[in-house]
C-alpha cells in the first residue's frame, strides 16, 4: 500500500446539471502534511473535500486514499473528517454523540471517548445537549467527533469557524501537536488565511473548481519575500553597484530598467549610493506580501500563474 | 452494518420521542378503553347522556355488542383499526431517520460505511424493533386493565393473539418501510410525518379507492397496506389469513430495496 500520499485526486471533476463543481483537479496531500485547501465561496473546497470523504460521487476521475480506491472501507476508517457543520445531534449531549459515533466506527473501547473530549476542552459540559452549544463548542465537537477511531488523515473544511481567538489558538495548537507528535495528515480549508499560513506546511489553491497551483510552505515563503522593488534608468550598472558595496545581497533584475533586492530594507542609503554614481532612480518601494496577498493576487490573476 | 444496528438502538433508547410515541399510544389504549368501560355500566352511561352525550344504540344492544368483543377487538378498534398504531410508528419512524439528514450525522455515518446497505438494514431492523415493541407493549397494556375491571372483555386465546399481533407487525413493518423510502426521497420531516399521517392513516388510500371505483378497479386497493392492517383476520382460518403476511413482506422488500437504490444514487 502506497502511504507516500495520503490523498491524491487524478482528473477529479463534479458536474452538477451542467455546471462544473469541480474539473479536472490533482491534488496530492503527502503523509504528514497539513495542507491548506485555499478557494473563494463556491469554487469547489467542501465538494472536494466530500469527494474525499466519500460522501459526493465524482462525475470523473479517481481518488485514492493511502494508495487504495475512496471507496475502499478500510481506507476510508483512516480518515476523520468535518466537513462544513459538525454532524450532531442537537437533543443529545456531547458525550452521547461521541459514543453515537463512536459506534458507528465500531469502537468498542470508549475510554477514547472521554480523552478525546477532554484534549478539545469539552469533558465539563455535562448533561448540557448540544443544541445548547455555542458555534465555537459545535466546532471542538465535531472536531473531536473526527478524531475518533484515530484517523490517521483528518479532512477539515471551515474548522476554526465561529471559534473566538482563544479556541482559535487553542484548535491551531491541537492540530499542529497531533500533526508534528502523531503524525496525523491534516487538509484544513480556512477563509482565515492569516491563520492558516501558521499551520500549513503545503497550500492547495482552487479556483472555479480548478487548482491553479499547489505549493509549499517554503516556496510560498520564497515568493512571499519582501523585496525593494526598484526602477532606475540602468539595471546592469545598479546590479553591480548592490554586488560591490552589499556583497550579502540578494537580487533579480527584470528587464533594463528594474530589480528586486529581495529582505532589503535599507532604501534611503541605497538609492543615495546609486544617485551618486549617477542611477537615476525613478522609485523605490518596500514590497511586502503576505498569504493572503498571494491567494487574492492568484485570484486576479490565477491563469497567468498557473 | 451491526455497528450501525448498535448505533441505532442507542439512539433511540435515549431518544425521547421513542418515549413519547409510546406513551400516547398507551393513553389513546386507556382512554378507549374507559369509554367502551362506561358504555357497558348503565349508571356510568346514563350519567355521560345526562352530561350531553347521544348514544345512537340503544342499552340492549349495546350491552349484546359489548358482551361478545374480546380484548383482541378491543385492540382492533382502539389501536391498530383506525391506523393510530401506524400513524404512531410512522412519526417516530419520520423523525427517527429524518433527524439524521437534519443535523448531518448522516456525514458522520457515510463518511465511515461506504455500503448503503448497513445504513438502509439497520434503520430497517431498529423500526421492525420498535414496531415488535410497541405492539406487544400496548397490547400488554390492556390486559392488567380488563383484569382490574373485572374481565369486562372476553379472553381471547394465546394463539389468536399471537397471530394478530405477528400479522399486524408484518404488515406495520411494510409500513414503516414506505415511511423510510419517503424520508430518504425528501430528507424532510414535515413531509417524512405528512406522509405517515396520509399514508398510514388511510388517507391516501380512502382518495385511491374512490377514485378506482371510477373505473371499477377498487379491487386493487385489497392489496393495500391500510387496507389490510385494517381488516386483518382475528383468528387464523386458512391461507387466505396469511394475505395481510405477505402483502406487508412483499412491501417491505420492495421500498426497502428502492431506498436502498435511492440513497445510493443521490449525494449527501
Amino acid at each position: 500500500m502506497n502511504t507516500e500520499y495520503a490523498v491524491r485526486t487524478n482528473n477529479l471533476t463534479k458536474i452538477y446539471g451542467t455546471k462544473a463543481a469541480v474539473s479536472h483537479l490533482n491534488m496530492e496531500v503527502k503523509s504528514g502534511d497539513i495542507y491548506g485547501f485555499i478557494g473563494r465561496n463556491g469554487s469547489g473546497k467542501s465538494t472536494t473535500l466530500k469527494m474525499c470523504c466519500g460522501l459526493v460521487h465524482p462525475t470523473e476521475g479517481e481518488i485514492s486514499l493511502y494508495g487504495s480506491s475512496v471507496k475502499d472501507q478500510t481506507a476510508r476508517r483512516r480518515v476523520g473528517m468535518l466537513i462544513e457543520e459538525a454532524g450532531l445531534y442537537p437533543h443529545m449531549t456531547a458525550r452521547d454523540n461521541m459514543v453515537l459515533n463512536a459506534k458507528c466506527l465500531g469502537l468498542t473501547d470508549l475510554r477514547s471517548v472521554d480523552t478525546i473530549l477532554d484534549l478539545m476542552n469539552l469533558s465539563g459540559t455535562g448533561k448540557k445537549k448540544v443544541r445548547q452549544f455555542s458555534m465555537g463548542m459545535k466546532q471542538r465537537l465535531g472536531i473531536a467527533m473526527a478524531l475518533l477511531g484515530n484517523p490517521d488523515l483528518l479532512i477539515l473544511d471551515e474548522p476554526i469557524n465561529g471559534l473566538d481567538p482563544e479556541g482559535i489558538r487553542e484548535v491551531r495548537e491541537c492540530l499542529i501537536r497531533l500533526n508534528a507528535e502523531v503524525g496525523k495528515t491534516i487538509i484544513i480549508s480556512s477563509h482565515i488565511l492569516g491563520e492558516l499560513s501558521k499551520l500549513a506546511t503545503r497550500y492547495g489553491i482552487i479556483k472555479e473548481g480548478e487548482l491553479i497551483r499547489q505549493i509549499s510552505r517554503q516556496k510560498l515563503e520564497e515568493q512571499c519575500r519582501d523585496y525593494l522593488d526598484l526602477k532606475v534608468d540602468d539595471a546592469d550598472r545598479t546590479a553591480a553597484l548592490i554586488s560591490e558595496h552589499y556583497p550579502e545581497a540578494v537580487y533579480e533584475v527584470f528587464g533594463r530598467n528594474q530589480l528586486h533586492v529581495f529582505d532589503f530594507q535599507e532604501s534611503a542609503p541605497l538609492t543615495a549610493l546609486l544617485v551618486q554614481n549617477g542611477i537615476a532612480v525613478h522609485s523605490n518601494s518596500l514590497h511586502r506580501m503576505d498569504l493572503e496577498e498571494y491567494f487574492l493576487d492568484l485570484m486576479e490573476g490565477g491563469a497567468h500563474h498557473a | 452494518m451491526l455497528n450501525l444496528l448498535r448505533m441505532d438502538l442507542y439512539r433511540i433508547v435515549h431518544s425521547k420521542s421513542f418515549y413519547i410515541c409510546f406513551g400516547a399510544l398507551i393513553l389513546c389504549n386507556f382512554m378507549t378503553f374507559g369509554i367502551l368501560l362506561l358504555l357497558t355500566n348503565p349508571t356510568l352511561r346514563d350519567l355521560i347522556m345526562q352530561y350531553g352525550a347521544e348514544l345512537s344504540a340503544g342499552s340492549d344492544q349495546i350491552k349484546e355488542a359489548l358482551s361478545t368483543a374480546s380484548i383482541l377487538e378491543v385492540y382492533r378498534q382502539g389501536t391498530i383499526g383506525g391506523g393510530l398504531f401506524s400513524v404512531s410508528t410512522g412519526i417516530l419512524a419520520s423523525l427517527f431517520i429524518c433527524t439524521d439528514f437534519d443535523c448531518g450525522f448522516i456525514k458522520n455515518i457515510m463518511a465511515a460505511h461506504e455500503n448503503k446497505w448497513d445504513y438502509i438494514l439497520s434503520k430497517m431492523c431498529s423500526l421492525i424493533l420498535i414496531n415488535l415493541l410497541y405492539l406487544v407493549g400496548s397490547f400488554i397494556t390492556l390486559l392488567p386493565l380488563n383484569l382490574i375491571s373485572g374481565g369486562v372483555f372476553a379472553w381471547s386465546s394465546t394463539a389468536d393473539i399471537l397471530f394478530y399481533l405477528f400479522s399486524a407487525w408484518m404488515v406495520t413493518n411494510g409500513l414503516s418501510a414506505l415511511t423510510m423510502l419517503i424520508c430518504i426521497v425528501t430528507r424532510s420531516k414535515a413531509a417524512g410525518i405528512a406522509g405517515a399521517i396520509c399514508l398510514n392513516g388511510g388517507l391516501i388510500v380512502m382518495i385511491l379507492n374512490a377514485l378506482l371505483g371510477l373505473f371499477g378497479l377498487q379491487w386493487l386497493t385489497k392489496y393495500s397496506l391500510y387496507v389490510n392492517l385494517a381488516s386483518l383476520p382475528s383468528s387464523f382460518e386458512g391461507n387466505y389469513s396469511l394475505q395481510a403476511c405477505i402483502t406487508g413482506l412483499v412491501f417491505l422488500v420492495i421500498y426497502t430495496v428502492i431506498s436502498k437504490i435511492v440513497l445510493t444514487r443521490r449525494d449527501i
